[in-house]
């Protein structure tokens, strides 16, 4: 059996994207050597011989897919993904980072305060993320058309394809700049740490090291945040 | 000429695959004295529906029959199975083991590979409660793995009432305790711990609820549980898992066997032992099953049950993960009979592609009236080992051409 085959590797899922970065300093952070990922930034797949750790990027959405097949033991990922793409995966860390929130926002002309309303039209939602917006909606008891968009959702107000959008903000820069405001604050996001339900039996104490580890990482992180 | 998406057609090398895993299987099966059992594909989906839970009867394949009825293809087969026992069965005596090798069909979008027919073998043994039928249907999980190739597996044995119990002694508010109980069937445990530090509970309950999904290993397990719980219905789970692992251990199984009281299975039905079989090959379980003392009961007929289930497809994988040769099986020669288009050697080559299939090889009979070179191509593409030209020889002698080599022999038939 070839070493990148070899069970006894412990493999790790990157999201690519804005998580890419605090994922390479949270491990870099524990001890394991990545060099910065600029290997891996070319490659898809990177190997750590020493530790016996191989690594995969991914898109961000297919995070969890990689991780609930097992394909990945363990992933790091946005809580918006978990929260969209509901996998069968333990999630056992919130890592703290990549902080943003899952907004309701609507044009600024829009009556904020009722933003509901709307002359007996159905509201239409544009969005990247369908099941929360449902979600969302039906908890508050208001019928809206989701319109599924794959991104600059911040456009479909603008030119009349959606009412408003349920989408990530992390400054609200883009928000502004497109006139749009926010109603509702739907749910608080940041990088979560995910373990393959079988591998979590198969490489216990691996896992179980490494999750401690992380957790101490995080702790004293989120610490140093918090004295500035 | 499309098919629905996730069904799909098994052409003859994965037929023959999955023809051997499940003979590996059943052979285990009927050895111990399980009967294969057959059941409806479809049936009413409010008899499917008294096995499933809430996400199972989202998953049920349902259409209307021509009176209105809803009809539901089956999710899985204790429920018909159960149906069967506690109606048809009622009178007779106990135990009753059952065995099936059967498709079952869920809209399964969520998982992987969006499959929506897939194919299980599994057992039921109904009508006694003991410890000792847990242990038979366990030990035959286990029997079954190894029968079908498989080297490297485990068997995770948990129980349903170790959680139910811990569940009940923690005092907090019903909501409170729903909310406790979901993120924890749906493994999140990044959310019970947040919903735990709301919640006013005892800090050593807190940790320990925390810390059952790492309570995982050998019998240890147990002694470390039983320090930090002191509901009566916890307690008792821990010794009826002690109980089946000393049976166990009396089948020489222990290696295979281990201890997990952190297992969540999605079924409703469960009420006892659980258990789960994995690999280091596949992100999934290969088989899983329990005690369900209720569901019989739902029937008319309160019997109580335990069975499990193995996935045929997963269990595919993971022997060819594990060892690439694992399935690829060894099958007779295959011969090809020419008679070259010639009428009159017509019978001869039935009586010699006779006494051939006798001997147990695969014959076929060159039927297309084709030349010997095509005959010839057509054998080395379908993995024809032999043609034989039969020719007008009173002999009994008959040219024999290797397909590879095109190396002829004459042979006596």
């Amino acid at each position: 059996m070839s070493r990148e085959n070899n069970t006894n590797y412990l493999v790790i899922a990157l999201s690519s994207g804005k998580l890419f970065k605090p994922s390479i300093k949270l491990l870099e952070g524990i001890g394991i050597d990545l060099k910065g990922g600029k290997e891996i930034n070319r490659k898809l797949a990177f190997f750590n011989h020493n530790q016996e750790i191989k690594f995969v990027i991914t898109r961000p959405k297919d995070n969890p897919t990689y991780v609930e097949c097992g394909a990945a033991d363990i992933g790091i990922v946005g809580e918006d993904v978990l929260l969209e793409e509901k996998k069968d995966v333990y999630r056992l860390i919130d890592l703290k980072f990549g902080n943003c929130k899952m907004v309701l926002a609507v044009p600024e002309e829009r009556e904020q305060e009722k933003y509901y309303k709307n002359n007996g039209h159905r509201l239409r939602v544009a969005t990247k993320y369908p099941r929360i917006a449902g979600d969302y909606f039906k908890e508050k008891g208001i019928y809206v058309e989701l319109i599924k968009l794959y991104g600059s959702v911040e456009l479909a107000p603008q030119i009349g394809l959606a009412d408003m959008i349920v989408d990530i903000v992390s400054t609200g820069r883009t928000l502004k700049e497109n006139k749009l405001i926010i109603v509702d604050e739907i749910i608080p996001l940041s990088a979560q740490l995910i373990v393959n339900r079988i591998s979590y039996k198969t490489k216990h104490k691996r896992i179980t090291r490494l999750l401690q580890d992380i957790k101490k990482f995080v702790s004293l992180e989120s610490g140093k945040i918090a004295e500035y | 000429m499309n098919i629905p998406e996730g069904l799909n057609d098994l052409l003859p090398e994965e037929v023959f695959k999955r023809r051997f895993l499940e003979n590996k299987i059943s052979q285990v099966f009927n050895k111990w004295g399980y009967q294969e059992i057959i059941t409806p594909t479809f049936e009413f989906y409010e008899i499917l529906a008294k096995g499933a839970g809430s996400i199972m009867k989202k998953e049920m394949i349902k259409f209307f029959d021509r009176e209105g009825n809803i009809i539901a293809l089956r999710p899985e087969m204790t429920t018909p199975i159960a149906r069967v026992t506690s109606t048809k069965l009622k009178g007779e005596p106990k135990p009753l083991r059952f065995y099936y090798i059967s498709n079952v069909f869920r809209y399964d979008d969520l998982k992987t590979g969006n499959r929506k027919e897939f194919n299980q073998a599994g057992v039921e043994l109904i009508g006694v409660n003991s410890k000792e039928a847990d242990a038979e249907v366990i030990a035959l999980a286990v029997e079954c793995l190894k029968n079908s190739g498989l080297k490297k597996f485990f068997i995770d044995i948990g129980h349903i009432n170790f959680f139910n119990g811990v569940m009940e002694s923690i005092k907090v508010k019903e909501k409170r305790k729903q909310e406790i109980k979901k993120a924890i069937l749906n493994k999140d445990f990044v959310l019970l711990e947040k919903i735990l530090s709301l919640e006013d509970i005892k800090d050593r309950e807190k940790e320990f609820i925390l810390k059952m999904p790492t309570l995982r290993g050998g019998e240890e397990v147990l002694e470390e549980a039983e320090k930090m719980i002191d509901n009566k219905l916890s307690l008792s789970a821990l010794k009826e898992i002690k109980e089946i692992y000393n049976l166990l251990r009396d089948y020489g199984l222990e290696e295979y066997i281990l201890i997990d009281l952190g297992i969540i299975r999605n079924f409703d039905y469960y009420t006892g032992i659980i258990f789960e079989g994995y690999t280091d090959y596949l992100g999934f379980p290969v088989c899983g099953g329990g005690r369900y003392d209720n569901l019989c009961a739902k029937f008319g007929k309160d019997l109580p049950s335990t069975g499990f289930a193995i996935g045929i497809e997963r269990l595919a994988t993971i022997l060819e993960k594990e060892d690439t040769n694992s399935l690829k099986l060894e099958r007779p020669d295959k011969y090809l009979v020419y008679y070259q288009n010639n009428k009159t050697y017509f019978k001869k080559a039935l009586v010699v592609a006779e006494n051939l299939r006798k001997k147990g090889l695969i014959v076929e009979l060159e039927i297309g009236k084709r030349e010997y070179e095509k005959v010839l191509n057509y054998a080395r593409f379908r993995g024809i080992k032999y043609i034989l030209i039969i020719a007008d020889d009173q002999s009994g002698k008959i040219k024999r051409i290797e397909v590879i080599s095109e190396k002829k022999e004459i042979i006596n038939l």
